[in-house]
């Protein structure tokens, strides 16, 4: 009967110590972004980093073009991946060829995914070709600058095709039994089917698609490999600016990069917040408890 | 000889009392049922037995040795549950010789003693199919052999005939006694239904907000209710045992009843009619 | 009307079939390239420059391939292990503050891989892990976990504890009636946990960098600079190797997981 008590608490080790290391990690950049770094001679706490990195025009427009490749790259990916979903349910290819075939971009690394970008979207890539070879295009400098411009659509683009099938897949499960209960329900009732989707199948999944929003939006805004070989020199998105700022020579500026990570944190934990608000909300008026 | 006294027993489950205050004892190869409505803590009973849930007060012990504190796997006490719990990993022969093969038994022993238990809840030749193969009567003989295979000190039976079809019932109910009359084991079964706890054991006992309010023969229950709860609880029916003889009902010899039906073993149901209750509306 | 909708909805698929598959494909038709000049829709010059650098080139392809399983291997293994020892503390046991435990599992999602990865260079240093496997497995192993987390807990809260139970009234001990009866039921969640924590090891690139300081290598720690050099040729042949033995490993998984899935039913 003992066992019973302590074994729990020693299967929990392991998870306390992966904890452990994420706190230490988070603690570091807080710490640090405060400019408080011992080794360094560094012993005063103060606000003084933030200001500067959020003075720096540079440093700001890097923020805000990670902060639009998130929103894009979320809101996109959320609503193809949603319809995708809903289109492998309805067309019965819940399972098999299909969904192997929209399983793959999961399996694909980010920065293959830039490779697949390069090949298709550069000026002198297969989809422009294509397009001259058609007689859509005249000249490859005709073709919009998706990459390397200060637009980063190319590395948006990359975004929704890695994540709005991860966007499908994270959804199916759910809104393929809602949509065989209530969704059923609501046309045995006379709802069209288009208007079941909207009015049940759709509300009842967004538990599953917000909580797939918020992982693509953190994901894509701390994202550092597929910006940094299809975005612009200048500006530069924010965590490929913070590495910069982190390999600074001077070991003394390394409360600059903290102070960067720390706002991407701070971001990323409203980010968190809010949706956990809307959970509960959501889960609320409908009754369950959170 | 008493084969299971339970003293004082108190069973908590995080703050909440579920059974403040049990005693019970159970002669050597008993069939006792525990009976009442449910939610009453008669499942928690078997389980604190079983030592699934702990006491936190109280002792329970088995041949005159005090298990309270020992751990499910060696009390030696099995549970039959409502729900079956095969393994479906597992053929129905591996699922019957699993307790030999913890035993330490070899496999052809194991083989030979699970087909005899087969063959003893009537599933000849079945050692080889898998769990999902079999119907809901089918595995619930697959549990009672497994349970018998475990050679327990005492058999827990917990509302093992409620998830089967009323038809199956029946069967499966002179099966367990059947099996009782062979084994004798010490048995235990938990019930809400009244016809199959009085017709079914030895001594029962009856159970409300996790107390046992009398552990009586059925016939002093039925008789002499303890009190105003345990009449309350059989008020509106009173089942009389006996058989059919040449159309003619008969129990102990006081009433015959001229019927004209098969012959067999029945039980005779009377139920209060002039009593008013909403029951009756239904 | 009905009919319209749903050919609309597998016109859907169709394109979403073309535009996952396509990339693929002209990918593998890169690596065989020699000159591929504009406005050519198929390559001028076929050549096997690329597969004569991936084999006999600076970092050859066995090496790589076998640094790389290996650490997604380690990963995934520990990963899976620590999310079931998590999964049945909070599902079984149903140890006080599990709420909370919940929530923890999934922070390392709440902070970006880069952040992580920056912050802990410090924690790693003073443990005497930079530039070590150790620490990379480590790092790896806070991304690849809330997914296998979240994998073990549904399985595991599913399974339940009915037939330990059982198996523990019949006489078998705490961890036999854990090895005998919930194991074999764990087994398709196990596979798909440690598939999915080895495919975002296999995938990571700033994390490696970071906490193995170039001395931990892997095929994305390779690829990434022939990308920024711009020889679309080679940096398509590592990605036809990164993808094809990512697939063939989560194959083999898929496989293994409806193996699991039918021994169970049968």
């Amino acid at each position: 009967m003992k066992n019973r008590r302590v074994i729990p608490f020693l299967l929990l080790i392991p998870f306390m110590l992966v904890t452990a290391a994420v706190i230490a990690a988070v603690i570091n950049v807080i710490v640090q972004g405060l400019g408080y770094i011992k080794a360094f001679g560094l012993t005063t706490f103060t606000l003084d980093y933030y200001k500067e990195v959020l003075k720096r025009p540079d440093l700001v427009q890097s923020l805000l073009v990670s902060l639009k490749i998130a929103v894009f790259s979320a809101v996109f990916a959320s609503v193809l991946g949603t319809l995708v979903c809903a289109a492998l349910i309805r067309c019965r290819r819940a399972s098999g060829g299909m969904l192997t075939i929209v399983q793959m971009p999961i399996l694909v690394p980010h920065a293959v995914v830039a490779v697949f970008t390069v090949a298709l979207l550069t000026q002198n890539g297969i989809i422009p070709r294509i397009l001259y070879a058609a007689g859509l295009l005249h000249n490859y400098s005709n073709f919009p600058d998706f990459l390397y411009g200060t637009s980063y659509t190319g590395a948006i683009l990359a975004y929704i095709w890695k994540e709005a099938p991860f966007v499908a897949y994270f959804t199916l499960a759910l809104m393929k039994s809602v949509g065989e209960t209530l969704g059923e329900a609501a046309e045995n009732l006379g709802a069209s089917p288009l208007r079941s989707f909207f009015d049940i199948t759709l509300p009842m999944s967004m538990p599953a698609i917000s909580q797939a929003f918020l992982i693509i939006f953190i994901f894509a805004f701390g994202g550092y490999e597929v910006p940094l070989l299809l975005g612009a020199t200048l500006p530069k998105a924010f965590p490929v600016a913070t590495y910069i700022e982190f390999q600074a020579p001077d070991l003394r500026d390394r409360p600059y990069a903290m102070a960067m990570n720390g706002i991407t944190l701070i971001l990323s934990a409203l980010m968190a917040l809010a949706y956990a608000l809307l959970m509960h909300r959501m889960m609320k008026k409908r009754g369950v408890r959170a | 000889m008493i084969k299971l006294s339970i003293e004082d027993l108190q069973v908590k489950l995080g703050k909440n009392v579920i059974l403040p205050d049990i005693s019970l004892q159970v002669e050597e190869g008993a069939f006792i049922s525990l009976l009442g409505p449910s939610g009453c803590g008669k499942s928690t009973l078997l389980k604190a037995i079983a030592g699934i849930y702990p006491a936190s007060k109280g002792t329970v012990q088995l041949n005159g040795r005090e298990i309270t504190d020992l751990p499910p796997h060696k009390r030696n006490v099995v549970i039959v549950f409502q729900d079956m719990r095969l393994f479906p990993n597992m053929s129905v022969a591996e699922n019957v010789a699993y307790p030999l093969k913890i035993r330490k038994v070899g496999a052809e022993q194991r083989r030979s003693e699970a087909e005899k238990l087969l063959s003893d809840v009537q599933l000849e030749g079945f050692g080889d199919r898998r769990i999902h193969q079999l119907s809901g009567g089918q595995q619930q003989r697959v549990a009672l052999a497994r349970a018998l295979a475990a050679r327990p000190d005492v058999l827990l039976l917990d509302e093992p005939f409620s998830a089967l079809d009323e038809n199956l019932r029946e069967g499966m109910r002179a099966l367990v006694k059947e099996l009782h009359q062979k084994f004798r084991m010490t048995t235990i079964l938990v019930t809400h239904d009244r016809q199959e706890a009085m017709s079914m054991a030895d001594k029962a006992a009856v159970m409300m907000d996790g107390k046992i309010l009398q552990y009586d023969e059925p016939t002093e229950i039925y008789h002499h209710p303890a009190d105003e709860h345990v009449a309350e609880f059989f008020r509106d029916c009173v089942y009389l045992s006996g058989s059919v003889e040449g159309g003619v009902f008969r129990t102990d010899g006081r009433i015959e009843l001229p019927l004209g039906i098969d012959d067999g073993t029945y039980d005779v149901m009377l139920k209060a009619g002039a009593v008013p209750e909403k029951k009756e509306a239904e | 009307m009905n009919k319209k909708k749903n050919r609309l909805l597998r016109a859907v698929l169709v394109l979403t079939a073309v535009i996952i598959l396509v990339p693929a494909l002209v990918i593998v038709l890169w690596s065989f390239t020699g000159k591929w000049p504009w406005p050519h829709i198929f390559p001028a010059t076929w050549s096997l420059r690329t597969y004569e650098e991936l084999i006999f080139g600076t970092s050859p392809l066995p090496g790589l391939l076998g640094s790389s399983i290996l650490l997604a291997s380690i990963v995934a293994l520990l990963s899976t292990v620590i999310a079931t020892m998590t999964a049945r503390a909070t599902e079984i046991y149903r140890v006080p503050g599990r709420q909370l435990i919940r929530y923890a599992e999934f922070l390392p999602m709440v902070v970006p891989g880069t952040v992580f990865a920056m912050g802990f260079q410090v924690t790693l240093i003073r443990a005497g892990l930079n530039d070590t496997m150790t620490g990379v497995v480590l790092v790896h192993l806070v991304c690849g976990l809330p997914y296998a987390y979240a994998i073990m807990t549904d399985m595991t809260a599913a399974v339940g504890d009915a037939l330990e139970e059982q198996a523990q009234v019949l006489g078998a001990s705490g961890t036999k009636a854990f090895l005998d009866v919930t194991l074999p039921q764990l087994v398709p969640g196990l596979l798909s946990s440690f598939s999915m924590s080895f495919i975002i090891s296999y995938s990571q690139y700033f994390t490696t960098l970071l906490a193995g300081g170039g001395q931990v290598k892997t095929i994305a720690l390779v690829l990434v600079p022939y990308i920024q050099s711009g020889d679309r040729a080679l940096s398509s042949v590592y990605s036809v190797v990164f993808v094809g033995s990512a697939l063939i490993v989560f194959a083999v998984f898929e496989k293994a997981v409806k193996r699991a899935n039918r021994g169970m039913q049968q």
